[in-house]
Protein backbone atom coordinates (compact mmCIF):
# COMPACT_ATOMS: atom_id res chain seq x y z
CA UNK A 1 0.00 0.00 0.00
CA UNK A 2 1.40 3.57 -0.52
CA UNK A 3 2.20 5.65 2.15
CA UNK A 4 -0.71 8.21 1.02
CA UNK A 5 -3.29 5.74 0.99
CA UNK A 6 -1.70 4.33 4.57
CA UNK A 7 -1.70 7.66 6.56
CA UNK A 8 -5.50 8.36 5.08
CA UNK A 9 -7.10 5.24 7.20
CA UNK A 10 -6.22 7.51 10.55
CA UNK A 11 -7.85 10.79 9.78
CA UNK A 12 -9.37 12.65 10.91
CA UNK A 13 -7.60 13.07 14.09
CA UNK A 14 -8.98 13.86 17.25
CA UNK A 15 -7.84 17.46 18.42
CA UNK A 16 -5.28 16.50 21.30
CA UNK A 17 -3.82 13.72 18.44
CA UNK A 18 -3.25 16.26 16.02
CA UNK A 19 -1.23 18.70 18.96
CA UNK A 20 1.06 15.65 19.64
CA UNK A 21 2.15 14.79 16.59
CA UNK A 22 2.78 18.57 15.60
CA UNK A 23 4.87 17.78 18.87
CA UNK A 24 7.08 15.10 17.83
CA UNK A 25 8.95 16.57 14.80
CA UNK A 26 11.46 16.64 17.54
CA UNK A 27 12.16 13.73 20.17
CA UNK A 28 10.26 14.63 22.86
CA UNK A 29 9.01 13.10 26.42
CA UNK A 30 6.05 13.07 27.82
CA UNK A 31 6.16 15.88 29.89
CA UNK A 32 8.07 17.68 27.26
CA UNK A 33 4.88 17.05 24.82
CA UNK A 34 2.10 18.25 27.26
CA UNK A 35 4.32 21.46 27.54
CA UNK A 36 4.84 21.99 23.85
CA UNK A 37 1.03 21.37 23.36
CA UNK A 38 0.34 23.73 26.16
CA UNK A 39 2.40 26.46 24.38
CA UNK A 40 1.91 26.30 20.92
CA UNK A 41 -1.54 26.39 21.55
CA UNK A 42 -1.05 29.26 23.63
CA UNK A 43 -2.34 27.71 26.72
CA UNK A 44 -6.09 26.94 24.85
CA UNK A 45 -5.07 23.33 25.05
CA UNK A 46 -4.45 21.22 27.92
CA UNK A 47 -3.84 17.58 27.54
CA UNK A 48 -4.04 14.95 30.86
CA UNK A 49 -1.61 12.56 31.66
CA UNK A 50 -3.84 9.57 30.94
CA UNK A 51 -5.11 10.95 27.54
CA UNK A 52 -1.05 11.41 26.89
CA UNK A 53 -0.59 7.97 27.98
CA UNK A 54 -3.31 6.64 26.03
CA UNK A 55 -2.38 8.30 22.80
CA UNK A 56 1.43 7.62 22.75
CA UNK A 57 -0.07 3.85 23.49
CA UNK A 58 -1.86 4.07 20.62
CA UNK A 59 0.34 5.98 17.89
CA UNK A 60 3.62 3.56 19.01
CA UNK A 61 0.66 0.77 17.91
CA UNK A 62 -0.11 2.33 14.76
CA UNK A 63 3.39 3.38 14.21
CA UNK A 64 2.92 7.09 13.40
CA UNK A 65 5.41 7.67 16.15
CA UNK A 66 8.41 5.67 17.58
CA UNK A 67 10.48 5.56 21.15
CA UNK A 68 13.61 7.86 20.13
CA UNK A 69 17.36 7.78 21.54
CA UNK A 70 17.55 10.49 24.54
CA UNK A 71 20.54 12.49 23.36
CA UNK A 72 20.40 13.69 27.25
CA UNK A 73 22.13 11.29 29.04
CA UNK A 74 21.07 12.47 32.54
CA UNK A 75 17.47 12.05 31.19
CA UNK A 76 17.60 8.69 30.13
CA UNK A 77 14.77 7.79 32.69
CA UNK A 78 12.48 9.22 30.37
CA UNK A 79 11.42 7.68 27.05
CA UNK A 80 11.35 10.07 24.50
CA UNK A 81 9.13 10.00 20.87
CA UNK A 82 9.55 10.78 17.74
CA UNK A 83 7.37 11.02 14.54
CA UNK A 84 7.71 8.42 11.74
CA UNK A 85 7.07 8.97 8.06
CA UNK A 86 3.59 7.67 8.51
CA UNK A 87 3.67 10.09 10.71
CA UNK A 88 4.50 13.02 8.92
CA UNK A 89 2.15 12.00 5.85
CA UNK A 90 -0.84 11.79 8.53
CA UNK A 91 -0.10 15.02 9.73
CA UNK A 92 0.38 16.99 6.04
CA UNK A 93 -3.18 14.97 5.21
CA UNK A 94 -4.58 16.12 8.30
CA UNK A 95 -3.35 19.75 7.32
CA UNK A 96 -4.38 19.59 4.01
CA UNK A 97 -7.84 18.63 4.83
CA UNK A 98 -8.44 20.95 7.35
CA UNK A 99 -6.79 23.79 5.17
CA UNK A 100 -9.43 22.78 2.77
CA UNK A 101 -12.18 22.72 5.32
CA UNK A 102 -11.07 26.13 6.15
CA UNK A 103 -10.86 27.72 2.47
CA UNK A 104 -14.07 26.07 1.88
CA UNK A 105 -16.43 27.73 4.14
CA UNK A 106 -14.56 31.25 4.37
CA UNK A 107 -17.17 33.42 2.45
CA UNK A 108 -20.37 31.46 4.31
CA UNK A 109 -18.30 32.26 7.64
CA UNK A 110 -17.93 35.75 6.14
CA UNK A 111 -21.29 35.94 5.55
CA UNK A 112 -22.41 34.99 9.16
CA UNK A 113 -20.32 37.59 10.24
CA UNK A 114 -18.26 35.60 11.89
CA UNK A 115 -15.02 37.13 10.43
CA UNK B 1 6.00 11.00 64.56
CA UNK B 2 4.27 7.96 64.61
CA UNK B 3 1.44 7.87 61.48
CA UNK B 4 -1.65 6.72 62.37
CA UNK B 5 -3.60 5.06 59.66
CA UNK B 6 -7.25 3.89 59.65
CA UNK B 7 -9.31 1.34 58.02
CA UNK B 8 -12.51 1.44 56.53
CA UNK B 9 -14.57 -1.41 54.63
CA UNK B 10 -15.66 -0.53 51.57
CA UNK B 11 -16.43 -1.74 48.19
CA UNK B 12 -16.66 0.27 44.83
CA UNK B 13 -17.80 -1.64 41.34
CA UNK B 14 -16.49 -1.07 38.39
CA UNK B 15 -18.63 1.77 37.30
CA UNK B 16 -18.66 3.19 40.31
CA UNK B 17 -15.01 5.05 39.86
CA UNK B 18 -16.35 8.41 39.87
CA UNK B 19 -18.10 7.90 43.20
CA UNK B 20 -14.97 6.41 44.62
CA UNK B 21 -13.14 9.31 43.59
CA UNK B 22 -15.83 11.82 45.31
CA UNK B 23 -15.67 9.64 48.23
CA UNK B 24 -12.05 9.91 48.71
CA UNK B 25 -11.93 13.44 48.21
CA UNK B 26 -14.42 13.72 50.87
CA UNK B 27 -12.08 11.94 53.10
CA UNK B 28 -9.10 13.96 52.30
CA UNK B 29 -11.09 17.14 53.46
CA UNK B 30 -11.63 15.20 56.63
CA UNK B 31 -8.29 14.49 57.04
CA UNK B 32 -8.22 10.35 55.89
CA UNK B 33 -5.76 10.35 53.51
CA UNK B 34 -6.24 7.63 50.90
CA UNK B 35 -2.83 4.78 51.21
CA UNK B 36 -4.36 1.51 49.81
CA UNK B 37 -7.05 -0.95 49.28
CA UNK B 38 -7.42 -4.35 50.02
CA UNK B 39 -10.24 -6.69 48.73
CA UNK B 40 -13.34 -4.66 51.15
CA UNK B 41 -11.16 -2.46 53.25
CA UNK B 42 -9.33 1.08 52.31
CA UNK B 43 -6.59 2.05 54.43
CA UNK B 44 -6.17 6.07 55.30
CA UNK B 45 -3.49 7.43 57.14
CA UNK B 46 -4.77 10.09 59.77
CA UNK B 47 -3.50 13.68 59.04
CA UNK B 48 -4.59 17.59 58.48
CA UNK B 49 -7.84 17.85 56.34
CA UNK B 50 -6.67 18.63 52.89
CA UNK B 51 -7.87 19.49 49.58
CA UNK B 52 -7.15 16.72 46.97
CA UNK B 53 -8.18 15.72 43.49
CA UNK B 54 -8.52 11.77 43.22
CA UNK B 55 -8.75 10.13 40.18
CA UNK B 56 -8.58 6.40 39.14
CA UNK B 57 -6.71 4.94 36.13
CA UNK B 58 -7.05 1.57 34.32
CA UNK B 59 -4.41 0.11 32.78
CA UNK B 60 -5.46 -2.31 30.41
CA UNK B 61 -1.59 -2.21 28.85
CA UNK B 62 1.02 -4.64 29.84
CA UNK B 63 2.61 -3.47 32.66
CA UNK B 64 6.21 -3.43 30.66
CA UNK B 65 5.95 0.36 30.24
CA UNK B 66 4.80 0.90 33.57
CA UNK B 67 8.22 3.59 34.57
CA UNK B 68 6.83 5.62 31.20
CA UNK B 69 3.32 5.37 32.51
CA UNK B 70 4.06 6.64 36.19
CA UNK B 71 6.66 9.43 34.99
CA UNK B 72 3.62 10.93 32.35
CA UNK B 73 1.60 11.16 35.80
CA UNK B 74 4.62 12.25 38.30
CA UNK B 75 6.14 14.41 35.80
CA UNK B 76 2.49 16.64 36.13
CA UNK B 77 2.25 16.57 39.90
CA UNK B 78 -0.28 13.38 39.72
CA UNK B 79 1.19 11.45 42.90
CA UNK B 80 0.19 7.69 42.35
CA UNK B 81 -1.39 6.44 45.58
CA UNK B 82 -1.94 2.22 44.61
CA UNK B 83 -2.85 0.24 42.53
CA UNK B 84 -5.66 -2.74 42.44
CA UNK B 85 -6.38 -5.06 40.42
CA UNK B 86 -5.14 -2.75 37.03
CA UNK B 87 -6.83 0.36 38.94
CA UNK B 88 -4.48 3.14 39.63
CA UNK B 89 -5.34 5.55 42.37
CA UNK B 90 -3.53 9.19 41.96
CA UNK B 91 -3.98 12.00 43.80
CA UNK B 92 -2.62 16.34 43.37
CA UNK B 93 -3.62 18.72 45.44
CA UNK B 94 -6.66 20.79 44.45
CA UNK B 95 -4.84 24.27 44.63
CA UNK B 96 -1.64 23.00 42.66
CA UNK B 97 -3.27 21.09 39.55
CA UNK B 98 -2.93 23.09 36.59
CA UNK B 99 -5.16 20.12 34.50
CA UNK B 100 -7.82 19.33 36.85
CA UNK B 101 -8.61 15.70 35.26
CA UNK B 102 -6.44 13.13 34.13
CA UNK B 103 -8.57 12.57 31.09
CA UNK B 104 -8.95 15.38 28.73
CA UNK B 105 -10.96 14.44 26.36
CA UNK B 106 -13.88 12.36 25.94
CA UNK B 107 -12.48 10.29 23.78
CA UNK B 108 -9.33 9.19 25.57
CA UNK B 109 -12.24 8.42 28.28
CA UNK B 110 -13.51 5.82 26.15
CA UNK B 111 -10.42 4.02 25.38
CA UNK B 112 -10.18 3.54 28.99
CA UNK B 113 -13.63 2.09 29.43
CA UNK B 114 -13.09 -0.07 26.35
CA UNK B 115 -9.91 -1.28 27.90
CA UNK B 116 -11.53 -2.31 31.13
CA UNK B 117 -14.42 -4.10 29.07
CA UNK B 118 -12.04 -6.02 27.37
CA UNK B 119 -10.70 -7.28 30.72
CA UNK B 120 -14.30 -8.40 32.25
CA UNK B 121 -15.31 -9.65 28.92
CA UNK B 122 -12.05 -12.28 28.88
CA UNK B 123 -12.83 -13.10 32.79
CA UNK B 124 -16.56 -13.36 31.80
CA UNK B 125 -16.30 -16.30 29.20
CA UNK B 126 -13.22 -18.31 31.21
CA UNK B 127 -16.25 -18.26 33.72
CA UNK B 128 -18.57 -19.63 31.70
CA UNK B 129 -17.17 -23.39 31.60
CA UNK B 130 -16.66 -23.48 35.00
CA UNK B 131 -20.50 -22.19 35.64
CA UNK B 132 -21.87 -24.72 33.47
CA UNK B 133 -20.43 -27.51 34.71
CA UNK B 134 -21.15 -26.45 38.07
CA UNK B 135 -24.77 -26.67 37.22
CA UNK B 136 -25.11 -29.12 34.69
CA UNK B 137 -22.27 -31.83 35.64
CA UNK B 138 -24.03 -34.64 37.59
CA UNK B 139 -21.21 -35.67 40.24
CA UNK B 140 -21.75 -32.50 42.00
CA UNK B 141 -25.27 -33.22 42.33
CA UNK B 142 -24.11 -35.18 45.32
CA UNK B 143 -21.48 -32.85 47.53
CA UNK B 144 -23.98 -31.23 49.83
CA UNK B 145 -22.82 -27.45 50.10
CA UNK B 146 -22.69 -27.45 45.91
CA UNK B 147 -25.82 -25.27 46.10
CA UNK B 148 -23.71 -22.33 48.08
CA UNK B 149 -21.11 -22.71 45.45
CA UNK B 150 -23.37 -22.35 42.48
CA UNK B 151 -24.98 -19.78 44.39
CA UNK B 152 -21.98 -17.92 44.79
CA UNK B 153 -20.98 -18.53 41.23
CA UNK B 154 -24.33 -17.06 39.83
CA UNK B 155 -24.18 -13.90 42.00
CA UNK B 156 -20.63 -13.38 40.85
CA UNK B 157 -21.73 -13.66 37.28
CA UNK B 158 -24.58 -11.46 37.90
CA UNK B 159 -22.44 -9.04 39.49
CA UNK B 160 -19.84 -9.49 35.99
CA UNK B 161 -23.13 -8.89 33.65
CA UNK B 162 -24.40 -6.34 35.00
CA UNK B 163 -20.46 -4.39 35.36
CA UNK B 164 -20.38 -4.93 31.82
CA UNK B 165 -23.82 -3.45 30.50
CA UNK B 166 -23.26 -0.74 33.05
CA UNK B 167 -19.80 -0.10 31.50
CA UNK B 168 -20.83 -0.24 28.00
CA UNK B 169 -23.36 2.77 28.84
CA UNK B 170 -20.92 4.83 29.94
CA UNK B 171 -19.06 4.25 26.75
CA UNK B 172 -22.47 4.85 25.01
CA UNK B 173 -23.38 7.91 27.15
CA UNK B 174 -19.39 9.25 26.49
CA UNK B 175 -19.78 8.95 22.33
CA UNK B 176 -23.14 10.81 22.61
CA UNK B 177 -21.58 13.60 23.94
CA UNK B 178 -19.14 13.80 21.44
CA UNK B 179 -21.77 13.87 18.69
CA UNK B 180 -23.69 16.63 20.78
CA UNK B 181 -20.31 18.62 20.86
Amino acid sequence: MKIQDHARKYLPLTESTYYILISLIEPLHGYGIMQNVEEISKGKVKIGPGTLYGAINKLLKEELIVRAKSKNLEDDRRKTYVLTDIGKEVVIQEYRRLSDLVECSKEVVNKIGGI
Amino acid sequence: MIKKYKKLPGVFFGWEDEKEEKWLEKLSKRGLHFVRYNLLYYVFQVGDPKEYIYKIDYKSTKNSDIDEYLNIFEDTGWEHVAEFLGWHYFRIEKEKANIQDIYTDNNSKIEKYRGYLKTLKIIAICEIPIFLNLVFNPVYEKHSGMSIVKLLFLGLFTVFGYTIYKVSTKIRNLSDEIYHD
